[in-house]
């Protein structure tokens, strides 16, 4: 069952087939969300294995990522946020299946040459403007609580 | 006076140079509309002032005999990109207040091209989810309501806020952005036409990046030649985005018209899956054979890589977005939250800013790219996009333009889905590969469900072919024949 809070991430394709979420709002939702799951997982081909991926984040492992992100995240939030992600990078796992042996990764669209153009200045020298959201702002300058130690 | 909102853009264009009506009237009667219509959340920012404004220049040119080619037509703008001196907020706390020095290109298009700015348009949070229940302004709800049921549905996303009110007619047409779907979906959902074109086809600056790789801008409207008109005008090459290509922008709408004779149309087998609604199957099928009727020619086509698009669309676009979304830190502009130091002003800010989705995206896409992890999965995901884009070139060498269905279902009510992430990612799964691919595509509305809903069908093309898919879409719109005016319950 794909849940959102406690210890053990189980992605049990049966189990999520038979208890569709969703189920707060009618008849109809469930009938969406049973044929989502359905369709989803049919295309998807998801055959997690009951057991807890090696894969999962615990929450160590959450706080560590919510310092390098640079978001507070309060104790209390930690148990459902490493649900989540884990159930998450969970399912991302399947990629593993994939054999990518001498393919080169996709770094963008189309075939392009990075565009260039001189390097001389084109714009700037408003000030005012770039300010003008400021939350502090002092002179030409963006005000912010110490940096330096 | 009959209500001007009913028009469609190509009509409210063709009867302004009639001078049927003035664009002081047709913006007023937008006005109207919108005041009347809040209960459906569309608009975060009106600009009444400002419509008027820019409706009366549009009479002046008018009576001088210069309309430009969209002169006086009112259009919303998807609040992710920025509008001169106007609410830009990507619908997120985190940028409380923040109103840009700058326009965006494609917003400097329209307005060049005379179009008049109703007002800023909700979506989810800094363009992410797919249903418009994550914007710090609420929800919105889609014009469409199940037959007999007053259940509030969504409208998809994260376009949501443009779908919902190009559908309820509270503009003439919208400009959206499309990542993973949020033009698509949205679209299918509410009865819309929706088109992402080519990666590169649009310019980004000035659209508040989620995924730079991804993101495209795209309007939303009622009918394909409005759909045309919009991106006619909105596309075209810009130095200031160096993603933007440099290819000439043909007349979209002169590819409406002709028949199909000659067109391969490609079926891919993978997007058929065991319990799929019947309903969508048979939408599906029903698309193909009209497209035959029109002298198309249908052919069942291999995309083996389908089934990974999402993971690797769940690796990529979150990445990429915690890069994108560094920058909202409290120091420039937006919301500043206080702390001990900079490092707590920093957590704080953006814990307090950020919305519990853009949180948990940020924190994936953290995550994959941090030391120890940035090979297996970010690298990963690249190489199995490149892959999903080979199976989109071989497949191209024997169609021209791919039929699928947009959503997997219609569309679903407000809360259904808001408890499991991951149930609502998988709305995307038809979308996400043209994404990934760098592809165009559209949905068309064809059909409606047992339940009296919208459904849509999607057209994949190949790069910079718009063309295709426009004229394709015409035919299914022609074939559907659908009356797509939902029961104005909101009033």
């Amino acid at each position: 069952m794909v849940g959102v809070a406690g210890k053990g991430m189980r992605m049990d394709t049966q189990a999520f087939l038979e208890t569709p979420r969703g189920l707060r709002h009618g008849a109809f939702a469930r009938l969406l969300s049973w044929r989502l799951a359905c369709i989803t997982l049919a295309i998807i081909k998801l055959d997690c294995p009951g057991d807890q991926s090696l894969m999962s984040v615990d929450r160590d492992t959450v706080r560590r990522i919510a310092t390098l992100a640079r978001i507070r995240v309060k104790e209390e939030e930690l148990d459902q946020l490493a649900g989540e992600l884990s159930s998450i990078l969970n399912w991302i796992e399947m990629l593993n299946e994939v054999d990518t042996e001498g393919v080169e990764p996709m770094t963008s669209v189309e075939q392009m040459e990075m565009k260039k153009r001189d390097d001389v200045v084109t714009d700037g020298f408003c000030p005012d403007d770039v300010l003008a959201n400021a939350p502090r702002r002092e002179g030409n300058f963006f005000a912010v609580p110490k940096v330096v130690e | 006076m009959t209500d001007l909102t009913k028009l469609t853009l190509a009509q409210a264009r063709d009867g302004l140079a009639a001078k049927e009506f003035s664009a002081h009237e047709l913006t007023e009667a937008y006005l109207d509309a919108m005041s009347a219509g809040r209960a459906l959340n569309a608009y975060v920012a009106e600009t009444p002032d400002i419509a008027l404004k820019m409706a009366k220049d549009s009479d002046e040119r008018i009576a001088r005999g210069e309309a430009r080619p969209l002169e006086g037509l009112p259009i919303g703008v998807k609040d992710l990109y920025a509008t001169r001196d106007v609410h830009t907020q990507a619908c997120s706390h985190i940028l409380d207040g923040f109103k840009p020095r700058y326009e965006s290109t494609v917003t400097a298009n329209l307005w060049n091209d005379g179009a008049v700015m109703l007002g800023k348009l909700n979506m989810d949070e800094f363009a992410m989810g797919s249903s418009n229940e994550t914007s710090w302004y609420g929800p919105v709800a889609n014009p469409w309501k199940v037959s007999g049921s007053d259940e509030i549905l969504v409208p998809g996303g994260s376009s949501g806020g443009s779908a919902a009110a190009v559908a309820a007619r509270l503009c003439a047409a919208a400009t959206a952005t499309d990542t993973g779907g949020s033009i698509r979906q949205p679209a299918a959902f509410t009865g819309t036409v929706g088109i992402k074109p080519t990666y590169g086809r649009c310019s980004r600056w000035g659209i508040v990046a989620f995924a730079s790789s991804l993101d495209q801008a795209g309007p939303i409207t009622r009918t394909v030649r409005d759909a045309a008109m919009m991106l006619t005008s909105m596309a075209g090459h810009d130095e200031k985005d160096t993603t933007s290509a440099n290819v000439p922008v043909p007349d979209f709408e002169a590819a409406l018209g002709g028949d199909l004779t000659g067109l391969k149309v490609g079926i891919p087998k993978e997007y058929r899956a065991d319990g799929m609604a019947d309903e969508i199957t048979a939408l599906w099928e029903r698309g193909a054979a009209w497209l035959k009727e029109r002298g198309a020619q249908i052919v069942e086509v291999s995309l083996p890589h389908t089934r990974y698009a999402l993971a690797a669309y769940y690796i990529v676009a979150p990445a990429e977005a915690s890069s994108n979304l560094a920058r909202y830190d409290g120091v420039r502009y937006g919301l500043r939250v206080d702390g001990k130091d900079i490092t707590e002003m920093y957590e704080n800010t953006r814990a307090e800013g950020f919305g519990a989705e853009v949180r948990r995206r940020v924190m994936i896409g953290t995550y994959v790219l941090s030391a120890g992890y940035y090979d297996a999965y970010y690298l990963k995901a690249q190489k199995v996009r490149a892959l999903i884009k080979r199976d989109f070139d071989a497949a191209f060498e024997a169609v021209d333009v791919l039929l699928t269905p947009a959503t997997p279902s219609a569309a679903f009510a407000r809360g259904a889905m808001t408890d499991d992430p991951l149930q609502m990612y998988l709305n995307d799964i038809f979308t996400v590969t043209v994404n990934m691919a760098g592809l165009p595509g559209i949905s068309v509305p064809a059909g409606f469900s047992g339940e009296g809903l919208p459904l849509g069908l999607q057209l994949i093309g190949r790069p910079f072919d718009e063309e295709t898919l426009l004229k394709t879409a015409a035919h299914i719109e022609e074939a559907a024949g659908l009356d797509l005016a939902p029961a104005q319950w909101w009033k």
